[in-house]
């Protein structure tokens, strides 16, 4: 009587801890710039004479399978990627920029990116030593910025770690909550 | 969702907002707000890693000049302020007017970063392209990270770099160890951008 009076019990205790797990508030598992696309199919274009054009195709299919998708190689597209050597100029090795500028934050109206204004580039002067995975890395990094992820500094095996000591090459499964949460 | 300081970003660059960098007391310098979205190389833990790729550190100020000069392969060119160089704490620059590339625009004027505020206190480095292709002038090591701004007490300088979280808040001059620079420009640029 005693012992099934116990097996009762921790039956109990074991159910509500389920519960309570499952009615914990969630951690923040990704954070956002406050601006995004309007629409879920974001064209992506890369001229092929591009040396980084490998490298945003791999890390633009890391990216499949969302509620946002990217639509490769389409011309005009939403966001352009590139390369340029910029050395120590910049500070970034990856950037997701306003067209035509250094580094300044890509135009949004209303909330949304503006189609056509916006670069995603690689400063390969920094990158060309980098490990293909690691250059792949760092593309993946700005698609998802070009989704509209912003930094999150809780790992770095979290796609959106903003250093290069992230230890991931796509999105893990944070970065791709981050944007099913936007489209 | 932490999109809070984000959002501020976004809405300031696209000029809905304005974001001011100022403390608490009034007779402090502005400090520059840089939203950059990108990735970095380095996570600089102290001061000794920004002197480790510095020819000088110095106190400079912005004369209010701004020079764009082209970039090789096109695009963008690349922003500089010139400015004057009233110490060194350690190394050497070629000159005492120099031209400094900045490392980003701010948000709340959307002009160079190095004209908001007053006197800088700067980690320098030959701007460079690549090794043994300098740019001309001189860079922030890190961007950023190797740009602190003066605040009401001229000696006490503080952090303009928000990704930076692991170097000092400030760094007050004659308190702060700063280890001294090691490096010739002409080291940094033969070793090349890092």
């Amino acid at each position: 009587m005693k012992r099934r009076f116990v097996r009762v019990i921790s039956s109990a205790v074991a159910a509500l801890s389920v519960v309570a797990v499952a009615n914990a508030p969630q951690a923040a598992a990704y954070n956002t710039l406050g601006c995004k696309w309007s629409h879920s199919g974001i064209s992506f274009y890369v001229p092929s004479p591009y040396i980084s054009y490998p490298y945003w195709s791999n890390a633009a299919a890391s990216w499949g399978g969302l509620d946002g998708r990217i639509l490769w190689n389409t011309r005009p597209a939403d966001f352009t990627g590139l390369n340029e050597s910029r050395g120590n100029t910049v500070s970034w090795t990856g950037v997701t920029r306003a067209l035509g500028t250094v580094q300044s934050f890509p135009p949004c109206s209303g909330g949304h990116w503006v189609s056509g204004q916006m670069e995603v580039v690689l400063n390969w002067t920094l990158v060309s030593g980098y490990s293909s995975s690691k250059i792949q890395g760092v593309a993946a990094h700005e698609i998802g910025h070009a989704f509209g992820l912003a930094h999150n500094t809780a790992s770095t095996g979290i796609l959106m770690y903003p250093y290069d000591s992230r230890t991931v090459s796509g999105p893990a499964s944070d970065d791709k909550a981050g944007v099913n949460a936007l489209y | 969702m932490r999109s809070i300081n984000a959002a501020i970003l976004a809405l300031a660059s696209a000029g809905l907002l304005s974001v001011t960098g100022c403390g608490s007391d009034s007779s402090d310098a502005k400090v520059p707000r840089i939203a950059e979205v990108g990735s970095r190389a380095h996570i600089f833990q102290n001061v000794s890693e920004l002197t480790e790729r510095a020819s000088a550190v110095v106190v400079a100020t912005s004369t209010g000049q701004v020079v764009a000069k082209p970039f090789p392969a096109g695009g963008a060119p690349t922003v500089y302020v010139r400015m004057h160089v009233s110490k060194v704490i350690s190394g050497s620059t070629t000159s005492n007017d120099i031209e400094v590339v900045t490392p980003g625009d701010d948000v709340e004027t959307g002009k160079p970063a190095l004209l908001t505020g007053g006197k800088y206190l700067l980690f320098l480095t030959p701007a460079m392209y690549a090794a043994n292709d300098p740019a001309g002038g001189y860079a922030i090591v890190g961007g950023p990270a190797g740009a602190y701004v003066a605040r009401a007490q001229s000696d006490q300088f503080t952090k303009i770099d928000v990704e930076s979280k692991a170097l000092p808040q400030t760094i007050t001059l004659g308190t702060t160890h700063l280890p001294a620079v090691t490096k010739s420009e002409r080291q940094l640029l033969q070793e090349g951008p890092a």
